[in-house]
């Protein structure tokens, strides 16, 4: 081990999700979000992905937003797929750049002036995630909805929070509820949803305002009052100038510090979706997915 | 005739390309006015008839959408007068589309790249960032020949001072050099002595750039690169085109099922086995050429052809992404980005362009709605767009709302008053609107200007709307002037009407098997259109029948599945009646699986698909047929329903003329063959088994009608010299492998075509589809005559069990065919 590590600080992940289809599948290409990043907050030592049946071709690359996307193709029919892949981080001990009693000078509009009018480089890129997505769609409703939590002199960041800490106490979380395809407007509607729903919620909220926001997908420590922690997780980030990007889990009201795992950032899930394939056959399938985080 | 003053006035307000302000002809218009006023206007429309039926002799056809009955072809509208274009003035529009091509080329790069141009400010952001067609997989890619734009194209229009503008960028799978190529083609021919005399610039250097550009474009295999043209399929709109510019440049015309991925490699099914394939031209969008990392679509649209790219594996022109340069708000900001990128200014500048999220642009577009055409800043598949001037007061409203609502998602351009052209209509000219579409092809250092293009002109002066959807016809561009140019073709000088064009070891799987197809459907209707016409006689025979003899054919009818209902009484009368409706019925039913409309239906769906593979006479033939039926549905069987079955007989033996005599004997012929034989053997089964297996009351009328389907009648008669018997019918029909519509002969055809098949499987001497018609011919040729015509208990055992054994072979056959060369399923075993 090397120092400044000790065992006590690494967390290991296994992600296992296994598809099992009613029809043979005659051969299938799959594209997986399935190794953390590397961050600011988070050192990722090891990962392996294990693909069965065996994969007959696998690639990996930095994507657009520079997470790891694994690539595969199954060449032989075969009626399950299992993959299954396995990290070890450390994520460091130090909180986030903010913290409650930290203020980051700006106030909404002056964030929505620099994002529409990018200055450096950094803000740039935030530009990209002020626009609609596939999942994420602005819309006059949702300004609203966010222009209470940011009266004239909130300070963003602390505007930003109450806006998650608003969602987390006007939705229920239900996973009964909806699927990968419901629109966010709709969940706006049926107030509940799951990690997911409650992301692309925050995330239109934002960009509704006029302001930058992504999508961030990852895994969660286990711990008393955690919800989210027996699959993939959800969370946004917002960004502010100067700051730089904040996460922020409207799921469990919280700002992520030592328990939020990164796998990868976009838009909205659409361009981060774990694990996504093209299947040839197969009629239908059935999926499940298990995720176990340790900490040593 | 005087064209120039009798027939032809410009409209005040619009340029005209023909007629000088004086009312003169423009001097470059003269030679080919020189011609057409000596033709005169007999011969002129003559001439227009004659490009008529050549566009429909060669089957060109632009598709529209689809309706509920299938598909909607019509001829390409050709209009004969072509657009003459002084050569100095093509030089500028070369020079200027060239630069544009260049241009659109380093923005690709830039903003799939760096994107310096969003950190410098020329470009708003969210014209990248919210574009849809900012496809973020393809960022950071090199094509592999390092040019996003292969192929470009351009649409160009003309306002009323002469100055030229540009209205529109194809930069994805730019469409039309095929139509161009066509209605240079026919124009040609319609009009060679204008030709000869107008010293036009030919198109082919254009064809022969684009063929060394796409050959230097592999990023392997340098010798001898396979290129593909990757096409949506027989559905699309210009399928036309992409089956003539496949032959035209020697490219296999693939869907996206015919490609199959391995190992980031591209690869052609075929059926010796999957060839690599270097490069891929892609005539359908970016987005549908990758179902998993590009979205939407479907499996058969190649999943994992962009890691393929990513690999540096296989060239895809255009570069997979080309589609964001197409945005039209992306011409408010060209100039700037020209001056930036190039440190020219455009050559030719693009209409006037406003992004409306731009606050003091937004301003100026609510202002001039009126005039303005106002499109979404991101264009959808359809090219929406809204002309401000046709709108009432009350929409003109309602759009200024929308725009306000949401500023971004609008442009709004000047409208071009365009310039006008003659067309030719009954032997005069009269002045159309009309915009040219220019081509572009990459040759490694800049880009090559097509010598002339596609021009489209509007089908009247009270619409704008040039395109083909919106009624418009087509012309050639005729670019004259000095050259020094020597003619080059690429096609063969000796036309090559029919068939298969490539070495046949490049056959897809996917034609192979509708080429299977389309021998077993022709091969069944003809059986059909046989037995149906046999029929007819009785009702109109010279001595009057016996009732027996319509009972006897009424039953064998009522057993092939033709008959619903009972005659209404015994007598002949009611028998005839009976016998009649059964014809009429047959031959008018079209919906029912199997019946005779439908059989039709899927011969000519087969047909299509297999387009470009079909030589005109054979595709012309299948469309007639196909008119002749719906045409033929209020005959009776007193006036043309007796007519209508000779045609169609006499049109299924043309076919299978044009078909099988036209086609190379290569593995595409073979399947085809094999489809036809294998249909026959199974009609001819099926015939035996309806006819003969149980005793008839009137035998003889059930084996004179069996004959006559199996068009052995003549055979019969010359052979054996008798009346009609059993046992000789069986052995004519069955035994004897000199009778070439018997069920021996096709069975020795059918072991002569699987023998010849590329091999599956080397570990077993013979192929299982060798080994079942092996069984076949011993079963039918160890067979004995005197059992199988001997009745017992009213049946014929011996017959029976011959032909369900014969007939398992064949479905056996079939399967196996399916399996080993059509399918692929063997491949995902390797």
């Amino acid at each position: 081990m090397t120092s400044g590590t000790t065992r006590e600080n690494i967390l290991r992940v296994s992600h296992r999700t296994r598809y099992a289809y009613a029809e043979p599948v005659t051969r299938s290409f799959h594209r997986g979000f399935l190794t953390p990043r590397t961050t600011e907050f988070q050192d990722v030592h090891e990962s392996r992905v294990t693909i069965n049946p065996p994969a007959a071709g696998s690639t990996t690359h930095e994507d657009y937003y520079g997470n790891r996307v694994a690539l595969f193709m199954i060449d032989a029919p075969h009626n399950w797929l299992s993959v299954e892949a396995r990290s070890e981080l450390t994520i460091r001990p130090e909180p986030p750049a903010f913290s409650e009693t930290r203020h980051c000078g700006w106030n909404l509009e002056s964030v929505r002036q620099r994002v529409l009018w990018p200055e450096s480089s950094e803000d740039l890129r935030a530009h990209e995630f002020c626009f609609d997505s596939p999942h994420v769609f602005r819309r006059q409703e949702f300004a609203e909805y966010a222009a209470s939590c940011f009266a004239e002199q909130t300070d963003f960041l602390t505007g930003v929070k109450d806006l998650m800490h608003r969602i987390h106490s006007e939705f229920l979380y239900d996973p009964a509820v909806t699927t990968i395809s419901t629109p966010v407007s709709e969940v706006f509607v049926h107030k509940s949803g799951v990690c997911q729903d409650f992301a692309h919620l925050m995330i239109a909220c934002l960009r509704s305002a006029g302001v930058a926001a992504r999508y961030v997908s990852g895994y969660l420590v286990p711990g008393p009052n955690v919800i989210g922690a027996q699959a993939s997780h959800a969370w946004i980030s917002a960004y502010c100038p100067g700051t730089g990007w904040v996460d922020f889990d409207p799921t469990n009201d919280v700002l992520p510090a030592g328990r939020h795992i990164t796998v990868a950032w976009g838009r909205d899930f659409s361009d981060v979706s774990p694990f996504r394939g093209v299947i040839v056959g197969g009629g239908e399938h059935e999926v499940a997915v298990e995720v176990s985080v340790s900490l040593e | 005739m005087n064209l120039t003053n009798l027939s032809y006035q410009s409209v005040p307000g619009h340029y005209d390309e023909f007629m000088a302000p004086d009312g003169s002809v423009r001097s470059h218009w003269r030679p080919l006015v020189d011609v057409l006023e000596g033709l005169g206007p007999d011969e002129l429309n003559r001439r227009v008839q004659d490009s008529r039926r050549m566009v429909r002799d060669n089957g060109t056809i632009f598709q529209f959408q689809k309706d509920v009955d299938g598909h909607r072809d019509r001829p390409w509208p050709l209009d004969l007068v072509p657009i003459v274009i002084d050569r100095a003035e093509w030089d500028f529009l070369a020079a200027g589309v060239a630069q544009r091509a260049r241009l659109l080329n380093l923005i690709l790069a830039d903003l799939y790249g760096p994107q310096t141009l969003l950190h410098d400010r020329l470009l708003p952001g969210e014209l990248l960032f919210a574009h849809p067609r900012f496809l973020r997989p393809c960022s950071g890619l090199q094509p592999g020949n390092g040019v996003w734009l292969t192929v470009y194209a351009v649409d160009l229009a003309r306002s009323e001072n002469g100055s030229w503008w540009i209205i529109g960028d194809r930069t994805d799978a730019p469409t039309g050099s095929g139509f161009a190529l066509e209605n240079r083609l026919v124009t040609n021919r319609a009009l060679s002595e204008a030709f000869e005399a107008s010293n036009i610039r030919r198109l082919s250097g254009y064809f022969r750039t684009h063929r060394e550009t796409l050959a230097r474009a592999a990023t392997r295999n340098h010798d001898n690169p396979r290129t593909v043209l990757l096409s949506p399929g027989p559905d699309a709109e210009t399928y036309f085109e992409q089956a003539l510019l496949a032959r035209y440049l020697g490219y296999t015309l693939v869907e996206g099922s015919d490609l199959a991925i391995r190992n980031r490699r591209v690869f052609l099914k075929t059926l010796g086995g999957l060839l690599p394939v270097d490069v891929v031209w892609r005539l359908q969008n970016s987005e549908s050429c990758d179902s998993l990392e590009l979205g939407g679509g479907s499996a058969g649209v190649t999943p994992g052809l962009l890691d393929c790219v990513r690999g540096g594996q296989v060239t895809v022109a255009n570069a997979l992404g080309s589609g964001l340069a197409e945005s039209p708000a992306l011409m408010a900001f060209l100039p700037n980005l020209a001056r930036r990128l190039i440190g020219e200014d455009l050559r030719i500048p693009s209409v006037a362009t406003w992004w409306c999220g731009q606050e003091g642009q937004c301003a100026e577009v609510l202002d001039r709605i009126g005039e303005l055409v106002i499109k979404p800043t991101f264009p959808g598949p359809r090219r929406e767009r809204t002309f401000g001037s046709e709108l009432g007061t009350e929409e003109r409203d309602a759009l200024r709302d929308a725009i306000l609502g949401h500023p971004h998602a609008y442009i709004a351009q000047e409208q071009i008053p365009l310039s006008t052209v003659p067309v030719g209509i009954h032997g005069s000219l009269s002045p159309r609107f009309m915009v040219i579409r220019a081509f572009a092809v990459s040759d490694g250092q800049s880009w090559a200007v097509m010598p002339g293009g596609l021009a489209r002109v509007s089908p009247s002066l009270e619409s704008r709307d040039v395109t083909v959807l919106g009624g418009g016809s087509s012309k050639d561009i005729w670019v004259v002037g000095e050259t020094d140019e020597l003619p080059i073709t690429l096609l063969p000088s000796v036309p090559r009407p029919i068939g298969v064009s490539r070495a046949t070891f490049d056959l897809p799987s996917r034609v192979a098997e509708n080429l299977y197809w389309l021998g077993r459907y022709a091969e069944r209707l003809d059986a059909a259109a046989r037995l149906i016409r046999a029929t007819v006689p009785l009702l109109f025979g010279e001595s009057s029948r016996s009732s027996s003899a319509l009972r006897g054919t009424l039953g064998f009818l009522e057993d092939l599945g033709y008959v619903q209902g009972k005659p209404d009484g015994p007598g002949p009368q009611q028998l005839e009646e009976a016998l009649e409706r059964a014809i009429g019925m047959a031959v008018a039913e079209s919906v029912r699986k199997g019946s005779f409309g439908w059989q039709i239906l899927k011969l000519q769906r087969t047909a299509h698909l297999l387009r470009d593979r079909l030589s005109l006479d054979a595709w012309n033939i299948v469309n007639r047929l196909q008119s002749d039926y719906a045409a033929g549905n209020l005959l009776t069987i007193e006036r043309g329903l007796p007519e209508l079955l000779d045609r169609i007989v006499i049109a299924l033996t043309g076919f299978s003329g044009a078909v099988g005599e036209g086609m190379t004997r290569g593995d595409g012929w073979r399947f085809l063959d094999i489809g036809r034989r294998l249909e026959r053997a199974l009609q001819v089964i099926e015939l035996l088994r309806r006819g003969l297996f149980h005793e008839a009351e009137d035998e003889r009328a059930r084996i004179e009608l069996l004959l006559v389907a199996a068009d052995s009648t003549m055979t019969y008669r010359s052979r054996y010299l008798t009346s009609l018997q059993a046992n000789l019918t069986i052995d004519l029909l069955l035994i004897d492998d000199a009778n070439p519509r018997g069920l021996c002969f096709q069975l020795h055809r059918l072991k002569e075509h699987v023998e010849r098949l590329p091999e599956v499987d080397t570990a077993s001497r013979r192929s299982a589809e060798s080994r079942r018609v092996t069984d076949a011919i011993a079963a039918v040729e160890l067979a004995d005559l005197g059992s199988l015509a001997l009745v017992r208990e009213g049946r014929r055992e011996g017959l029976g069990q011959l032909l369900d054994r014969v007939s398992d072979d064949l479905i056996q056959l079939s399967e196996h065919l399916t399996r080993d060369y059509l399918t692929h399923a063997r491949l995902s075993h390797q």
